[in-house]
C-alpha cells in the first residue's frame, strides 16, 4: 500500500508537469526542454485535429436538423 | 467479394472499429475482432447497428478506454469503470484495455496518455489504483504501453522493467503496442528486441499496430499515417517470442480515399508479417 505522502507528492509532480505541458505554468526541474517543446506541439496538433472533427460533426448534424425541418415544412 | 488475408502465424485479426471504416470492417470476413473506443459511446443507446451485427457475426468486440489514468494520482472514477463493465457485459468481451499512463491531474485534463514516472512508489499506487478498478469490473484488466517523446528525471527502472512489474503485480494481462513500442526506442534510444525479451509474454493478449510519422528526427505515433515496416518488423520478431493470438490495426484520422485499399494492404501486411 503507497502512503498518503506517496500520492500526494505524484499528484504534486503531475499537476506540475501537465500544467506545463498545457502551457499554464513552467517545466518542473530536470526535464529534456526540447522534448518538451515537441510534446507541446504534438498535443496542440492532435487537439487541433480533435476540433476539426468535432466542428465536421456539428456541421453535419446541423445540416441533417435543416434538412429534416425543411422536409417537415414542405 | 469480401476480402480475406491467410492468417499464417496470428489466429486472429482484427481492427479499431471507426465509423469510417465500418464498410471495410464489414466487408472484411478475417476481422476476427474489433476493438472500441470506450470514451465515444456514452451510453449504450449510441452503439452503432454496424457494431451490433459485427456482433452478431461473432466478431469479438474489445472495449478499449483513454480515461481510466491507470498510472494517475487522482483517485479512481469508478463511474467511468462501471461505464467501461456495462461495454463488455453487452458484447460479452473477454476483457477490456486502458493504459498504464496518466491523463489528468487534479482539474486539468491532458487529452492525452502521459507517462508515469517509472519508480517503486508509482508501482505501489498503480497497483492501488488497479486494485479499486477491479473491485467494479468482472472480466479482466489488459494494460497497454504507451507512446512517449519524453521521460520523467530520475526513473529508477527501464520502461520494460516498468511495464513488466505492473502487469505482473497486479496480474494484469498485456496488450503490446508495437508501433508505440518502436516510435519509444527511436526517440528514446534503445533496443526494441531487447524490450520484447523482457517482457512477461505469457501475459501478451493482443498487440496493437499503428501508422505514424517522422518529424525533426522524432517518430509520431500519429495513428493518421501509413503503416511503417520498423513495426512489422517487431511483428515478425515477436512472433519468433511467443504466439501472438491477436493483432490489431488503429487508424484514428486521414482515412485513406483510395478505396480504403492502403489500410487493405496494411491489413494483409499484418497478417503476413
Amino acid at each position: 500500500m503507497p502512503d498518503n505522502g506517496e500520492r500526494k507528492r505524484m499528484a504534486i509532480e503531475q499537476k506540475l508537469l501537465l500544467q506545463a505541458l498545457l502551457s499554464k505554468g513552467d517545466l518542473p526541474d530536470g526535464f529534456d526542454r526540447a522534448c518538451i517543446q515537441e510534446a507541446i506541439k504534438a498535443l496542440t496538433r492532435k487537439r487541433m485535429r480533435f476540433r476539426k472533427r468535432s466542428s465536421q460533426f456539428i456541421i453535419g448534424q446541423c445540416k441533417l436538423s435543416l434538412l429534416i425541418k425543411a422536409l417537415f415544412w414542405s | 467479394m469480401a476480402a480475406v488475408a491467410n492468417l499464417d502465424h496470428i489466429s486472429q485479426l482484427g481492427i479499431g472499429f471507426r465509423p469510417e471504416l465500418a464498410r471495410l470492417i464489414q466487408c472484411r470476413h478475417d476481422i476476427g475482432f474489433v476493438e472500441i473506443v470506450a470514451d465515444d459511446f456514452t451510453h449504450l443507446k449510441c452503439i452503432p447497428q454496424a457494431l451490433r451485427d459485427l456482433q452478431k457475426r461473432g466478431v469479438t468486440i474489445i472495449p478499449h478506454s483513454l480515461s481510466l489514468s491507470v498510472g494517475g494520482a487522482d483517485p479512481v472514477d469508478v463511474r467511468r469503470v462501471k461505464h467501461l463493465n456495462s461495454l463488455a457485459q453487452y458484447f460479452d468481451s473477454p476483457f477490456v484495455s486502458d493504459h498504464i499512463a496518466f491523463v489528468r491531474a487534479g482539474s486539468l485534463e491532458s487529452g492525452h496518455l502521459l507517462p508515469v514516472k517509472r519508480d517503486h512508489a508509482s508501482l505501489r499506487i498503480i497497483a492501488e489504483n488497479i486494485a479499486a478498478i477491479k473491485d467494479h469490473l468482472s472480466i479482466p484488466l489488459v494494460l497497454e504501453n504507451i507512446a512517449t517523446i519524453f521521460q520523467w528525471p530520475d526513473n529508477q527502472m527501464n520502461e520494460a522493467e516498468f511495464v513488466s512489474q505492473v502487469v505482473e503485480n497486479t496480474d494484469c494481462g498485456l496488450l503490446l503496442d508495437l508501433s508505440n513500442l518502436f516510435a519509444n526506442s527511436h526517440n528514446l534510444n534503445f533496443s526494441a528486441l531487447e524490450y520484447l525479451q523482457a517482457l512477461p509474454l505469457h501475459r501478451l493478449k493482443y498487440v496493437h499496430m499503428a501508422g505514424g510519422v517522422f518529424k525533426n528526427n522524432l517518430y509520431h505515433d500519429s495513428h493518421c499515417h501509413s503503416l511503417k515496416k520498423q513495426s512489422l518488423e517487431l511483428l515478425t520478431a515477436l512472433k519468433k517470442l511467443c504466439h501472438v493470438e491477436r493483432v490489431m490495426l488503429e487508424r484514428d484520422d486521414k482515412f485513406p480515399a483510395d478505396g480504403d485499399l492502403e489500410l487493405e494492404r496494411e491489413l494483409e501486411a499484418i497478417a503476413h508479417a
